[in-house]
Parts: structure tokens; C-alpha cells; sequence
């Protein structure tokens, strides 16, 4: 059986999930409240939200992607220089090669 | 159309499911109100994905430069997973953008109630479907549910 300290714990760690819920339950109670022309305008205004939600998303996903990308080619780049340079072809020994 | 949304509902149950089931098949304020509510769920949706792709990619760069083709690797298959719920989110997205428009239309009809509820039903398939996407790719989307302000 779970003591206080970690039901309390529990609680305080849950606070802000609930407390999001609740937001989102006043909201749309607000919106099925209102009469027609208000929802019209409330349902417009969510819509403006979602396309700035979309446009935020795309736009924090590249410019993500492009960071990581740099590091990754960097990553390479440093792999690369790290190597021994490959013998140029006249360093080898090529009287045994058929002609 | 209607018993394709209780079968939805029978087959995953889910808060989502049952708000928008109860709104289809009424009037054009109801209509207003379930496509508001519908943005409200696309709104949080992208919010999640967005916070999950700041976790998977931050996860990743500290070992960009000292393992490239291992992050190479990691960010191929978290960007197909991105991708791919991003994109059902998109189409829910594009659903309620839709029904936004057709509400004048809709509005000038004399007998509105099959339209009101096909779309009511088409957002709440497309929500079932973001919804699954989401959680297919393990970002916990309900917590993000604010009033899309």
C-alpha cells in the first residue's frame, strides 16, 4: 500500500495533467454553451489556433531535422579525416598486374 | 455512415469518440460547436507531436557526431513514425478547414441535418484515425488538450 508521501507525490506530479483537463473541459463547455452565431465565431477561432499549431509544428520539425542533419554530416566529415589517406596509385607496385 | 461511428466507438473506446458521437445529428450551432471541438483535438494533437519531436531528436544529437550512422539510422525511423502520424493529424486538419467552409452552405440548406451529421461523423473518423496514429507512435496527445488558445 502506497504510503502519504507518495500518494502526495502522485498528485503533485498528476497536477498539472488535471489541471489541463479541466482547461480543456471549461473550453469546450464554453463552446457547446454558446448559442449559434457565437459558436460560429468560437469554432473560427479554434480553427486559427489549429492552422498556428500546424505551421509551428512544421516549421519547428525542419528547422530540427536541419540541425541534426549537420551534426550527422559533420559526424561523417570528422570520420572521414580521421582515416589514414589512401596510398595514390603510382605508391603501389603494379609490375605484377597483366597487361 | 452513423453505424460506421458506433462501430468505431464498440471497436475503441475513447472519451473522443463518445463527445463527438453524442454532438452528430443535431443543428447548425451543434455543427459549429463539434467542428470547434474537432480543432480543439487537432490543435493538441500537433502540440503533442511537436513536443515528441523535440524529445526523439534531442535524444539522438549527442551522438550525431561520435556515431553519425547510427543517428542516421535513428532519425530515418523516427522521422517514417513523424511522418506518418503528422500526416493523419493533417488529414483531420484538412477535414475541419473543410467543414469551417461548407457552414454557409450548410447554414442556407432547409433541411441541413444529414450534412451537419456526415460531417460531424467525417471529423469524428478522422480524429479515431489521428488519434491511433499517435498513439502508434507512442506520443501521448490527451495531455496536450487546452482551449487551443
Amino acid at each position: 500500500m502506497a504510503n502519504a508521501g507518495e500518494v502526495i507525490k502522485e498528485i503533485v506530479e498528476d497536477a498539472p495533467l488535471v489541471f489541463k483537463a479541466l482547461e480543456a473541459a471549461v473550453e469546450l463547455i464554453r463552446t457547446w454553451s454558446a448559442g449559434d452565431a457565437e459558436a460560429k465565431a468560437a469554432c473560427e477561432a479554434q480553427a486559427g489556433a489549429m492552422l498556428d499549431a500546424r505551421h509551428q509544428t512544421k516549421a519547428s520539425h525542419e528547422e530540427r531535422l536541419a540541425h541534426l542533419d549537420s551534426e550527422i554530416q559533420a559526424g561523417f566529415d570528422a570520420q572521414k579525416d580521421s582515416r589514414p589517406e589512401a596510398p595514390k596509385l603510382d605508391e603501389f607496385d603494379t609490375s605484377d598486374v597483366k597487361k | 455512415m452513423t453505424a460506421r461511428v458506433y462501430g468505431l466507438v464498440g471497436r475503441r473506446i475513447g472519451l473522443i469518440h463518445l463527445v463527438f458521437a453524442l454532438l452528430a445529428g443535431c443543428g447548425m450551432g451543434t455543427y459549429y460547436k463539434g467542428v470547434a471541438t474537432g480543432a480543439v483535438v487537432v490543435a493538441a494533437q500537433y502540440r503533442a507531436l511537436d513536443e515528441a519531436d523535440d524529445r526523439k531528436v534531442a535524444a539522438i544529437e549527442p551522438y550525431a557526431r561520435t556515431q553519425p550512422a547510427r543517428a542516421l539510422a535513428d532519425r530515418k525511423e523516427w522521422v517514417t513514425v513523424y511522418n506518418k502520424a503528422r500526416s493523419a493529424v493533417e488529414v483531420q486538419d484538412d477535414l475541419v478547414i473543410g467543414a469551417l467552409r461548407e457552414g454557409p452552405a450548410i447554414e442556407a440548406l432547409r433541411d441541413n441535418r444529414k450534412e451537419v451529421a456526415n460531417w460531424i461523423n467525417a471529423i469524428t473518423i478522422g480524429a479515431a484515425n489521428a488519434a491511433q496514429a499517435l498513439r502508434d507512435a507512442g506520443v501521448d496527445w490527451q495531455k496536450f488538450l487546452t482551449g487551443g488558445k
